[in-house]
């Protein structure tokens, strides 16, 4: 695949107009950040060399977004080279996290192509996508030991997602499981609990994060399609609000009292006045749901981390006053988004968030959540 | 809570029949019901009753049938069932549960008998069926004190809606239009301009509304399907949250900025973080909007109001009114959802924090403004009229 299809004369690099210095601020963090979402991509070649045989010959998907197009681009500048798409390199992605970016290690999580509707396939690519990060991102290219990665399963086919839990639930350099956002069906519907049981026995959070678009998924909202990607850019992350209310509704985190949730793509500003919502429904309602032991918001501290996104929350002048409202500041951790347009940087990041708060939600969150051990020097 | 046997008509009733009082307490989303569907049905006009439909649409019981989720108390207020019939259907058992126990001054009825049907021509005859027993009853035949106002149901056939709207828009006590939240599309989408423009030439605010959830484009969300209520409740927020969010990306507010528009019953913080994204984005991005000229959130402040209940109760009360001051106070409206389940009546409650004005506006000055009401009414007792 090539890396910088032409057009009139422009490659996709030059028209991707977000760069890392736009997205740069005036206070680089005095402490080793986490980054707990960057995003690696294998080339579809590459991808390719790990399927079995049998799906080798399959059509499959670019993975990326072309409903909606970006008009500043999907990735940022930077993050284009001649190895392959934004994401594929990880010498590239070493450099401009942690030289230029300020990152000290990094949490990788490949997307998997959406939600194809063969599940088999579907299965197949994420197997292929966790041996392919396990050789090469996490492998080859981590001698400093900064990566560490997401066990990619796919809902869809829970009996194979179990199985590549146990696969990999021992090798230490993975530390989550991760699943799309989309989906026909709610996470915490029946079919999905022998997969966030496997998480739970194992202690791997799942990431639950917005992957590449397919065709067959449901509206991005209930209304239908919205048909700008500002709207549906400012919209889409916040429908984790239905699996979240899913998870608790259908008794999931009361019967898996070590599950944890992390949803990938921002949210914790919502989740101040919807559990607000839930919580003052849950008092009348709890005769229907008779399995929920406990307040909705009482979940979210045992259960529950959202990933900082840079296109969300309030400015400055009252995001610390937030935080503290929402009891975010020890349910958020940070993450770059990287290579994606958005990219949040940690000198921008909650710079106005008083130092402990700061330095909890940029590393602390992250390091508690999946028990990262001291990183040696090297 | 007072009993009704506490208050009675002739101690409140003024024997100066010319006082006007001020308007303190405007409710902007009451539901009332006729006593029977036969009685609904009544006002179903043709072809539709010729060609036998008053017993497909209005046959097998009314309201309320087929709905998979049942609401605490099936939805209702317990104490609100009279002898006279069911919640929200005896206009003097109402009213003395709204005026004289509420205290408010004057209610904004929203017509929920319309039931959801794939033919917007069939959901444009029960609009009009609606609407024909409103305006005679409850906006009319009940209202000589005028403290019952009214909303226009209609079709989500713009043309259909339109046509509706034109045949009310002089009435004095239709005061609104309501759309459909369910189906028609996102509320940004062009073909919804002629039902905006016909609401603005008439001076119409515009609404709209959850209804329960009956077979038609409710409940599936973005994600599948809730099994409970209580998550399809608390889904009513996303669904508005899409619907505002097309509003304003598609310039409806910068095109037509007398357009006054009240999302009912979803909820309101969320619209704070839902801005504070929308403007990010738009800051970013507004090359892709030429219909968006402004920060998303300064149209919200101008042009948008949320009515109040449930409302949302934070375990830090000052919390809520924290959210207010950020959304600014023309955008939320006190509202108690009479005769439903989950009503709010209480006047004071959540407003820790919220200073005197715009807890005053909150209850009556934005929907006197929106809906231009006079700020006084006659001080007579309802009952006297």
């Amino acid at each position: 695949m090539s890396p910088s299809v032409d057009f009139q004369g422009l490659s996709l690099a030059e028209l991707a107009r977000k760069t890392l210095a736009d997205a740069a601020g005036d206070h680089p963090p005095t402490f080793p950040v986490i980054d707990a979402s960057v995003h690696p991509r294998p080339r579809v070649d590459e991808l390719r060399e790990y399927l079995p045989k049998v799906w080798q010959g399959r059509r499959l998907p670019a993975g990326d977004r072309y409903y909606y197009p970006n008009p500043l681009g999907d990735s940022i500048r930077e993050s284009f080279s001649d190895a392959g798409p934004p994401g594929s390199d990880p010498a590239l992605a070493s450099r401009l996290l942690f030289e230029e970016a300020g990152v000290d290690r990094a949490i990788l999580t490949p997307l998997t192509l959406g939600l194809l509707p063969d599940g088999d396939l579907l299965a197949a690519i994420c197997s292929a996508t966790n041996e392919w990060l396990a050789r090469t991102w996490l492998g080859e290219h981590n001698p400093h030991g900064r990566f560490s990665g997401t066990i990619r399963v796919t809902p869809t086919r829970p009996e194979a997602a179990v199985a590549e839990i146990e696969k990999w639930a021992g090798d230490p350099r993975f530390v989550q499981i991760g699943v799309p956002l989309q989906s026909l069906q709610l996470y915490g519907t029946s079919p999905f609990f022998p997969i966030w049981e496997a998480a739970a026995r194992h202690n791997l959070p799942v990431l639950i994060h917005a992957d590449a678009e397919t065709g067959v998924e449901l509206a991005p909202t209930p209304a239908g399609y919205l048909r700008h990607f500002l709207g549906f850019a400012a919209y889409n992350p916040i429908n984790f609000v239905n699996h979240l209310t899913s998870f608790m509704v259908g008794g999931v985190l009361d019967r898996l009292p070590d599950l944890r949730l992390v949803f990938g793509d921002g949210g914790y500003d919502l989740c101040v006045p919807l559990m607000w919502r839930v919580d003052k429904d849950y008092r009348p309602m709890r005769p229907d749901v008779p399995w929920m032991k406990r307040l909705p918001s009482e979940y979210i501290g045992q259960h529950v981390r959202f990933i900082a996104h840079s296109m969300e929350g309030p400015d400055d002048a009252v995001l610390d006053e937030w935080l503290e409202m929402g009891g975010a500041k020890s349910t958020l951790m940070f993450g770059t988004n990287y290579p994606s347009w958005d990219f949040f940087h940690p000198s921008a990041a909650f710079a106005h968030v008083e130092p402990e708060g700061r330095e909890r939600i940029l590393a602390t969150n992250a390091i508690e959540l999946y028990g990262l051990s001291a990183r040696e020097e090297n | 809570m007072s009993t009704l046997h506490d208050v009675s008509p002739e101690t409140q009733a003024s024997t100066d029949a010319d006082v006007q009082v001020p308007i303190e307490v405007v409710d902007c989303d009451i539901h009332v019901n006729p006593k029977t569907g036969t009685e609904l049905a009544g006002y179903l006009p043709e072809p539709w009753v010729g060609r036998g439909f008053r017993e497909l649409l209005y046959g097998g019981g009314m309201l309320g049938t087929s709905v998979i989720f049942a609401p605490p108390n099936d939805g209702r207020r317990l104490d609100a069932f009279s002898e006279a019939g069911p919640p929200g259907s005896d206009p003097a058992f109402t009213s003395r549960q709204l005026f004289d126990e509420a205290g408010v001054d004057v209610a904004i009825i929203v017509p929920l008998t319309e039931k959801s049907s794939a033919n917007p021509e069939h959901e444009a005859a029960m609009a009009a069926a609606t609407n024909n027993w409103i305006a005679s009853t409850w906006l009319t035949q009940y209202n000589g004190h005028g403290r019952y106002k009214g909303t226009i149901r209609v079709s989500t056939d713009p043309e259909l809606a339109v046509a509706e709207i034109e045949k009310w828009a002089d009435h004095p006590h239709f005061v609104q239009v309501m759309l459909n939240p369910y189906a028609g599309g996102a509320f940004g989408l062009p073909h919804y301009r002629p039902v905006y423009e016909a609401a603005i030439e008439h001076d119409l605010a515009v609404c709209t509304h959850v209804t329960l959830q009956r077979p038609g484009p409710a409940l599936l969300t973005t994600l599948g399907a809730p099994s409970y209520f209580l998550e399809n409740h608390v889904q009513f927020a996303l669904l508005y949250a899409a619907h505002l969010t097309s509003m304003l990306c598609e310039g409806v507010f910068e095109r037509y900025p007398d357009l006054r528009f009240t999302f009912s019953e979803g909820g309101y913080s969320w619209v704070l973080p839902l801005l504070w994204r929308l403007d990010r984005h738009w800051r970013e991005l507004r090359e892709e909007t030429p219909g968006l000229q402004r920060l998303p959130s300064e149209y919200v402040r101008d042009q948008v109001s949320f009515t109040r209940q449930p409302v949302e109760e934070p375990s830090h009360l000052r919390h809520l009114a924290r959210v207010i001051e950020w959304l600014g106070p023309k955008t939320l409206e006190f509202s108690t959802d009479y005769p439903h389940w989950d009503g709010d009546y209480n006047t004071r409650h959540g407003f820790v924090g919220v200073p005197p004005e715009v807890r005053a506006q909150i209850l009556a000055g934005n929907a006197i403004e929106k809906y231009r009401l006079s700020p006084t009414r006659s001080g007579r007792h309802w009952s006297t009229f």
